[in-house]
């Protein structure tokens, strides 16, 4: 056998063993579980606006010609923020609970790569986060289109299968981020501090980058914060949050042109793969010293 | 060919903490070599040497005559590790262990077979559906050493595969171990455990504060440890003339204390079955018979009364 194939063996063997033990996970069933309550009820409520007839919103799909689109975007609304805890809950001690469990031995002194280990690991947590919420949605989709009985285009369907392409790299880049702290913690505690820390961290520097680029311009709090006009330091504490370059809800309606976060749609997909790589390059050089075990 | 030679080893730890230092030896191939020293002496530090889990400061390894850590992917496959602590995915059965441990291993052929074999080995027949979760310590190191054979390694290197045993697990666990040297296995077995040292190994080197003493062979350890005279307690329960006169006859015997049966011996090799063997022949029924000091004993008191 070569020596490729032999790499690609071990990487499904150490993807199979994850992805079986994260399903398994408590907290993979109770965050799942609130994912998925959240999302119904997001669908629900987007259904409800599509009944009330709402006006169309800059961004989203429009409620009159793309009914089923506009529900699911609300349910990424309310599901989104849940699906990046349930990614995170299942990487943040990915190699400190190996390491605890004393497993991280037995894969060190085989013949398996750390590289393999940890992108084994990546794609194991991709396919049980990823996987919760690409049925998810898809259930949803059908359900609201029975529901509604508007049977969407294929045009609807491609911005569909988009939006969760760009979830799916959302989740990825929370993915990331919890293995780059278990690859700079040493036991589980360290990670799940360092998890919340985090998540919690990201969320400041969102809102502290609005705080600042409103007061450097002079402005209030308003729904349309106009990100252009912010100073560059206020601009890079949003940036750094991989939700704000989350172009889900803009995809589904097809609309490129918007500026979210003050990029244009481009640069905002480029940031977000940017946010999956940024972390995972450190990562795999904590995780590669020889001291990691 | 050796499969361990070390030269001039040196482990030094931040804050100047000295683990290893200088410390040379090789260990042939097929030999049971056993390294002996306190809990702290630096035995781990050899062990996370020879595995490539830390970088050694100063000083050369070689292992099956591959430099470590340069060539260490080339005799990966040829080594095998049992920790202290063997750590298994809790929520798996044995059997599906072993076999994500046999696909990370490249251990395809025969995958089963080898798996079924392994069980057999180990003593874990039966419990292969088990969820790890629920073994004992003595069957996580028994699967632990099928673990460590998937590869029909050339070198097993051991560290303290008897702590925290009771005696019957310690002893099922030694004799498995014996056994792999027995075919051919070559051993190398970390311990404060002098007993798993005289049970096991052919050749000692004991080690103290991050220095390692010349390698001996057991024997001339054990005999050294003991010093020239041991005491025998034994416990006979129809003591007569027949039997002392007997056990009079055991080549080595200075003194029998007949209060409690206390024989004292020059020490040689297999007294105590000599001993045994006299005392059953001539009617007396031994219930137990225990040395003073006992091998223990005699290496506590030469370690100054510290061996972990």
């Amino acid at each position: 056998m070569s020596e490729f194939s032999e790499s690609a063996y071990r990487f499904l063997a150490i993807a199979q063993k994850d992805f079986q033990s994260a399903v398994k996970k408590k907290r993979f069933i109770i965050f799942g579980a609130i994912f998925v309550l959240f999302a119904l009820v997001g669908a629900y409520y987007g259904n409800v606006d599509v009944a009330r007839s709402i006006a169309p919103i800059s961004g989203a799909p429009n409620p009159a010609t793309q009914p089923v689109n506009y529900a699911i975007s609300v349910s990424y609304s309310y599901s989104e923020a849940i699906l990046t805890i349930l990614a995170l809950a299942l990487s943040y001690d990915a190699l400190t609970g190996e390491r605890s469990a004393r497993t991280l031995v037995q894969l060190a002194v085989r013949p398996i790569k750390r590289t393999t280990i940890l992108f084994g690991k990546f794609v194991a947590y991709l396919a049980a986060a990823g996987g919760l919420f690409v049925v998810t949605t898809l259930v949803l989709y059908i359900g609201l289109s029975v529901v509604t009985r508007s049977v969407p285009s294929s045009g609807d369907v491609d911005y569909l299968i988009l939006s969760m392409g760009i979830i799916l790299l959302y989740v990825m880049s929370f993915i990331a981020i919890g293995l780059l702290i278990s690859s700079l913690t040493r036991t589980s505690l360290d990670s799940l501090l360092g998890a919340v820390f985090v998540w919690v961290l990201l969320l400041v520097f969102t809102y502290a980058g609005v705080a600042l680029g409103l007061a450097a311009i002079n402005l209030s709090a308003t729904s349309d914060i106009p990100y252009t006009l912010f100073p560059g330091y206020a601009k890079i504490l949003i940036w750094i949050n991989p939700g704000s370059h989350n172009v889900a809800v803009q995809s589904l309606a097809a609309d490129f042109s918007k500026l979210t976060s003050g990029l244009n749609y481009t640069a905002n997909v480029i940031l977000l793969i940017a946010s999956i790589i940024v972390p995972l390059i450190p990562a795999y050089y904590f995780f590669n010293r020889s001291d990691a075990v | 060919m050796n499969a361990i030679e070390l030269e001039g080893l040196t482990k030094r730890y931040k804050k100047g903490v000295v683990a290893v230092e200088d410390t040379s030896f090789t260990v042939p191939q097929g030999t049971a070599f056993g390294l002996l020293g306190p809990i702290g002496a630096g035995k781990s530090s050899i062990i996370n040497m020879l595995l490539n889990f830390i970088q050694p400061s100063a000083g050369t390894i070689k292992i099956l005559d591959r430099e470590i850590p340069a060539q260490f992917h080339e005799v990966q496959q040829r080594v095998g590790y049992l920790p202290e602590r063997p750590g298994f995915y809790g929520n798996f059965s044995a059997e599906n262990n072993l076999r994500f441990f046999a696909n990370i291993s490249d251990v395809r052929e025969e995958r089963e077979e080898k798996i079924e074999k392994l069980f057999k080995l180990a003593g874990l027949e039966g419990k292969e559906t088990t969820l790890v979760s629920t073994f004992s310590l003595g069957d996580r190191k028994r699967l632990g050493i099928a673990a460590a054979m998937l590869n029909e390694p050339e070198l097993l290197i051991l560290d303290e595969p008897s702590t925290g045993l009771d005696p019957q697990g310690r002893r099922d666990i030694m004799a498995l171990i014996h056994e792999l040297n027995v075919h051919d296995v070559t051993l190398f077995l970390a311990t404060h455990n002098v007993r798993d040292i005289a049970e096991i190994c052919d050749v000692v080197a004991t080690m103290k504060a991050g220095h390692v003493a010349a390698p001996t062979t057991t024997k001339e350890f054990v005999a050294d440890v003991r010093g020239k005279i041991v005491e025998l307690e034994a416990d006979i329960t129809n003591v007569n003339e027949r039997v002392l006169q007997a056990i009079r006859s055991v080549k080595g015997v200075k003194s029998i204390q007949c209060e409690g049966l206390k024989i004292s011996f020059e020490y040689r090799p297999g007294i105590n079955e000599d001993v045994n063997y006299v005392i059953t022949r001539a009617g007396g029924r031994l219930r137990s018979l225990r040395e003073s000091p006992s091998l223990e004993e005699a290496y506590v008191r030469r370690m100054g009364g510290r061996t972990r």
